[in-house]
């Protein structure tokens, strides 16, 4: 039986989980400056300097179309790697990292899978809580559908 | 600070019954009158205490009554039951009361009272109303062992008066008397209510004067009070500031412990052990925010409290402020009293 570890975080109080190995780290918004790309949609946060490269932030509320909110404290950036590219997700707070083993991951429904939320890959159970488990390049490649030039962006990321 | 005088008191105002003719009159004031008056109207007259002591000396006595009257055993006897009995009749009445003595001659006793108890007596008289008869004279001279010539010969000496005259007589003496006890008691009434007056308001100027004081105490414990309390509140907000750095350093473990965690996870089974003590470290974390947010909530207490203290504080500083001045009025009015009082004191003992 295979073990899957998975960051836990939560935006709007609602909890979402992405495997750990596409994590590369995890950055306080208060400890980077975010700053606005002029010319982009809602989807791009803004770009920050990590590990002495620019990095794009997603904010993740308008794709999984949640209520916007202001940053704050306890605001983080989930560095991963998807698409081979390097971005950063904007959550609220980044709570747990939790191992799973695959049986205890309930896989998405059909109609889950077959919607535009097919990012969602299923539902883990920790007690109580529900969190809802993402593919975050398939995340991202929604974004790009969304009209964000992530080629482009691309051709930034590897310069 | 008014100038003290302290109030000597001959006798306690409280205790009247104990108090004697002699301490209340003015015995030379009185006995000059009683002389002149009695040489004047030509009566007799002595003024005795409730025990029936002499207080004055007597006045225009006749030798008839004090040398042959009195001298004999028999007649001092006749005289003094005489004199019991009008004494009794005045006292009982407690007006001036005429007789008639055992010799015949006319008399009179006035009670001197004082709050309506009689303290003593004027007694006087030994005059005529009308001419004696000789012939009953040595009779009494013969019945008392007196020389019945002698008897005549002073008998001689003896004024005739109008019984009216010595109703009048007696009223004046008892007027006097009484006038004299009745002043006597108002006066000592007074000087003692002066004196009370007095040591009344030293009194109460030493314990104002003390108020004053105790009100400046409190306003300058209040003000050391509050400036303790904004130390607090200083202080107070100095944890906070101490707090917010550990809750940083406790957010950024955390995100330590969280970053941790995912590299050990990158790194697969090897990492599990890592793994481990990221999560401890990342408990730890939280327990310290947790701690951090509990002292805050104390620390918020805590100002909450300081500035319900500080609020409480000027209030009673407003209050002490107050006081003080309503101590300083009353300390003037006092020192007017104080005054009035003195002039009373003196007032009343020139009277």
């Amino acid at each position: 039986m295979a073990r899957v570890q998975i960051v836990v975080f939560e935006i709007d109080g609602t909890e979402f989980g992405i495997e750990a190995s596409v994590v590369n780290g995890i950055i306080r918004t208060n400890k980077v400056h975010l700053q606005i790309v002029p010319g982009t949609l809602g989807n791009i946060e803004g770009m920050i300097s990590w590990r002495d490269k620019v990095r794009y932030v997603f904010n993740l509320r308008n794709m999984l179309k949640l209520a916007n909110k202001a940053l704050h404290d306890d605001s983080k950036i989930i560095m991963v790697h998807a698409n081979e590219l390097m971005v950063g997700c904007l959550v609220d707070e980044v709570t747990d990292i939790v191992l799973f083993n695959s049986e205890e991951l309930e896989p998405a429904p059909p109609f889950i899978q077959e919607s535009e939320s097919k990012f969602i890959t299923g539902i883990g159970k920790v007690e109580d809580r529900l969190i809802i488990m993402l593919d975050i390049a398939k995340l991202l490649t929604g974004a790009e559908i969304d009209g964000l030039a992530l080629e482009n962006l691309q051709s930034y990321v590897h310069t | 600070m008014a100038k003290v005088t302290t109030a000597k008191q001959k006798q306690p105002l409280e205790d009247f019954s104990k108090v004697k003719l002699a301490d209340i009159i003015d015995v030379n004031f009185l006995q000059t009158f009683q002389d002149n008056f009695a040489e004047s109207v030509g009566v007799a007259s002595i003024t005795v205490d409730i025990e029936g002591n002499p207080v004055t000396t007597p006045s225009n006595f006749t030798t008839f009554c004090m040398q042959h009257t009195r001298e004999s055993d028999v007649g001092l006897k006749r005289c003094m039951e005489c004199d019991s009995k009008g004494g009794g009749e005045s006292a009982r009445t407690g007006k001036p009361a005429i007789y008639d003595c055992h010799a015949g001659l006319v008399d009179f006793a006035a009670p001197i009272m004082l709050e309506g108890r009689q303290i003593g007596s004027i007694l006087g008289g030994q005059v005529l109303t009308s001419t004696p008869e000789e012939s009953k004279y040595r009779k009494i001279a013969q019945d008392i062992g007196v020389d019945p010539d002698e008897y005549i010969k002073s008998l001689s000496e003896i004024k005739q008066l109008p019984r009216k005259s010595v109703e009048a007589a007696a009223n004046v003496l008892y007027l006097v008397a009484n006038t004299l006890s009745k002043m006597w008691f108002q006066q000592s009434k007074l000087k003692n209510m002066a004196g009370s007056i007095n040591s009344s308001v030293i009194q109460i100027s030493a314990t104002m004067e003390e108020l004053a004081a105790s009100a400046s105490d409190v306003s300058n414990n209040q003000s050391t009070l509050n400036q303790e309390i904004n130390n607090v509140n200083v202080v107070s907000g100095k944890i906070n500031e101490v707090m917010d750095f550990i809750k940083e350093i406790a957010d950024e473990t955390r995100l330590l412990g969280l970053n941790a965690a995912i590299e050990a996870a990158r790194a697969g089974e090897a990492g599990l052990g890592f793994g481990v003590v990221a999560q401890e470290i990342r408990k730890l974390s939280g327990d310290s925010k947790q701690t951090v947010g509990k002292i805050k909530e104390f620390t918020t207490i805590i100002q909450q409290s300081v500035d319900k203290t500080v609020a409480m504080g000027s209030a009673t500083s407003l209050t002490v402020e107050q006081q003080a001045a309503a101590i300083q009025e009353v300390t003037a009015s006092i020192e007017e009293v104080t005054g009035m009082a003195e002039e009373l004191y003196a007032l009343a003992n020139d009277m």
